[in-house]
């Protein structure tokens, strides 16, 4: 990939006095590639969008931008991005067409083009009733998608977008998962920091897994599940289950960890035959009923459990 | 983080964006309570303290009442709005933006000096229609203005190269700083009728340099030589700009 690579970082650290932040990471990100970057809270994933933004400066390594260094050339690397940062950070004070206007002129867009994509966008995002109310009376959702907006009124090569869909009710979500969907098929490249993993899951072709620092893992969801081979799944449901049952299954030999998801109870286990036996053995003991039984393998959830050794699922998880 | 190579092309950008935030920072923070509490009610009441037990004509207190609206003005904008930004996270939009960190302060001590300059014509104007004050020189005067506006603006945008969220921490520097800079300036007392130890102090303080230039323009005795107060003036504005952008560029470090 080289130059040619939409995003390339090659031995970036950013260390604050003794605490390493980002250590020493190396990546690409391919032209027109949705690539998401995962981990948990204090991993480097802001640390590290910060640098390739521009927000701040890295200890040592190098980042690029389409061939353009960050650091001997961000103003022309930083004209082929923009950036969904994870607060609404548009100006309260102006409407959202000065926002969109705004955003624009700091861009170099002429002003004929801005107004004219200004209007395209406010109609693509349904603000178009909302186009001279101030964004202090703007809804959270509103807000976001006004955001959204401004990051693409000068048409982005790279557009950053962290956690965009956080806070967002079910309608606004699927609205702009919808909308990244679309911008990838136009071509522009997605970067995409997110702590939810069925979000990941869904729209990334490729993520990149960090943690403490440290990349653990590059590569396709699927990939990445099937790599965790040894974590396999059961999920089941029973007609009426109790908690010392709960309590049994989790005793079962071979069933690592049990787990409530909505009406079912997801176990984690190493040999998934063995598992299945068991289970229904348990419940011909117990006089159960099982009403649903699934392999439905690993979730991305579980790789990243696996990868980051954190000891329980992530929040926003079940990345089927 | 350089921006590159600066070309005739580049260049021209970087300036367009500059203006679009003093623009900007122009229509969102001068109507702003503390901006307008700061730069405009505070001066003119502190003037007005002092001058009111003072004989002699109005018109002699003006180019006075002038530097201090100047000072006040274009050192509260930045103050005001930077911090405010911060918190609302809306300053990451320009480091993410095309536009090299020099230049973005720029813009923003733009906006001051702007907002300074207006307001300091206020008084001059009162002054010039109502109560007599000549204009004798509007060379020294323009250059007093303008000179004054760039540097008190700096000052105003090194405060504010603060990396706090709170602007009201801000204000309590910036007042910290201003107001014995007002006091041993020669705005109250005559640099001529100063003591030895007291014009040396005065000297330290640039409004000095200013309220002389101010002084000449409206043919009210001067103290140093014009070339001598505007090299001063710029000289400080010079340095305080830089120090801003130092303070910045080391944040993002």
């Amino acid at each position: 990939m080289g130059s040619h690579a939409a995003v390339s970082v090659q031995g970036l650290v950013k260390r604050y006095g003794a605490m390493t932040a980002v250590d020493g990471i190396s990546f690409e990100v391919e032209q027109g590639e949705l690539f998401g970057f995962l981990g948990p809270n204090g991993a480097g994933k802001t640390t590290t969008v910060n640098i390739l933004t521009g927000v701040s400066l890295p200890t040592s390594g190098s980042a690029s931008i389409h061939g353009h260094d960050l650091a001997k050339d961000s103003f022309r690397a930083r004209e082929m991005i923009n950036v969904v940062p994870e607060v609404s950070n548009a100006y309260v004070e102006y409407t959202a067409w000065k926002n969109l206007m705004f955003t624009a002129a700091l861009y170099g867009v002429p002003r004929g083009e801005a107004a004219h994509r200004a209007e395209e966008l406010l109609r693509t995002f349904g603000l178009e009733d909302k186009r001279n109310t101030k964004v202090k009376g703007f809804s959270q959702g509103m807000r976001r998608k006004l955001v959204i907006a401004m990051a693409l009124v000068n048409r982005p090569r790279v557009l950053f977008m962290d956690e965009p869909t956080t806070g967002l009710d079910v309608q606004s979500v699927i609205t702009i998962r919808e909308m990244i969907r679309d911008l990838h098929r136009q071509g522009v490249t997605i970067f995409l920091t997110t702590h939810n993993l069925a979000e990941a899951n869904v729209l990334c072709e490729r993520v990149a897994i960090v943690n403490r620092g440290k990349i653990i893992a590059v590569d396709t969801p699927e990939n990445l599940k099937r790599a965790a081979r040894r974590v396999q799944v059961l999920e089941v449901a029973f007609e009426r289950l109790e908690a010392r049952d709960e309590e049994g299954l989790s005793l079962i030999p071979g069933i690592r960890e049990v787990a409530g998801k909505g009406d079912k109870l997801r176990l984690v286990t190493d040999e998934l035959p063995a598992a299945i036996s068991a289970v229904n053995r348990f419940a011909e003991e117990r006089g159960l009923s099982i009403i649903h039984i699934n392999t439905p393998g690993p979730s991305l959830e579980d790789v990243f459990v696996e990868l980051t050794g954190i000891g329980g699922p992530a929040k926003g998880g079940g990345g089927r | 983080m350089t921006g590159g190579a600066l070309s005739p092309e580049r260049l021209g950008k970087e300036l367009r964006r500059a203006l679009v935030i003093a623009q900007k920072d122009i229509r969102i923070y001068c109507l702003k309570p503390p901006v307008l509490l700061f730069g405009l009610v505070f001066p003119f009441f502190l003037f007005l303290s002092f001058y009111i037990g003072k004989k002699g004509p109005i018109s002699e207190g003006i180019p006075g009442l002038v530097c201090i609206s100047l000072f006040f003005a274009s050192s509260n904008i930045a103050p005001a709005g930077m911090p405010y930004e911060r918190m609302a996270k809306t300053f990451s939009r320009y480091l993410t933006a095309p536009v090299s960190l020099g230049w973005m302060i720029l813009g923003k001590t733009l906006a001051g000096f702007v907002f300074g300059v207006c307001v300091s014509l206020l008084p001059l104007l009162v002054g010039v229609a109502g109560y007599g004050t000549a204009v004798t020189s509007p060379a020294a005067l323009a250059l007093g203005v303008l000179a004054g506006g760039a540097c008190f603006s700096c000052l105003g945008t090194l405060v504010a190269s603060m990396p706090t969220e709170m602007p009201g921490n801000v204000m309590t520097v910036l007042n910290f700083v201003r107001l014995p800079l007002l006091f041993m300036s020669g705005i109250f007392v005559p640099l001529a009728d100063m003591p030895a130890w007291a014009r040396a102090v005065a000297a330290v303080s640039p409004l000095t340099y200013v309220n002389d230039l101010l002084l000449r323009g409206t043919g009210l005795g001067c103290y140093y030589g014009w070339w001598l107060d505007l090299l001063v003036a710029a000289a400080y504005g010079t340095a305080f700009f830089a120090v801003a952008v130092w303070v910045f560029n080391l944040s993002r470090k």
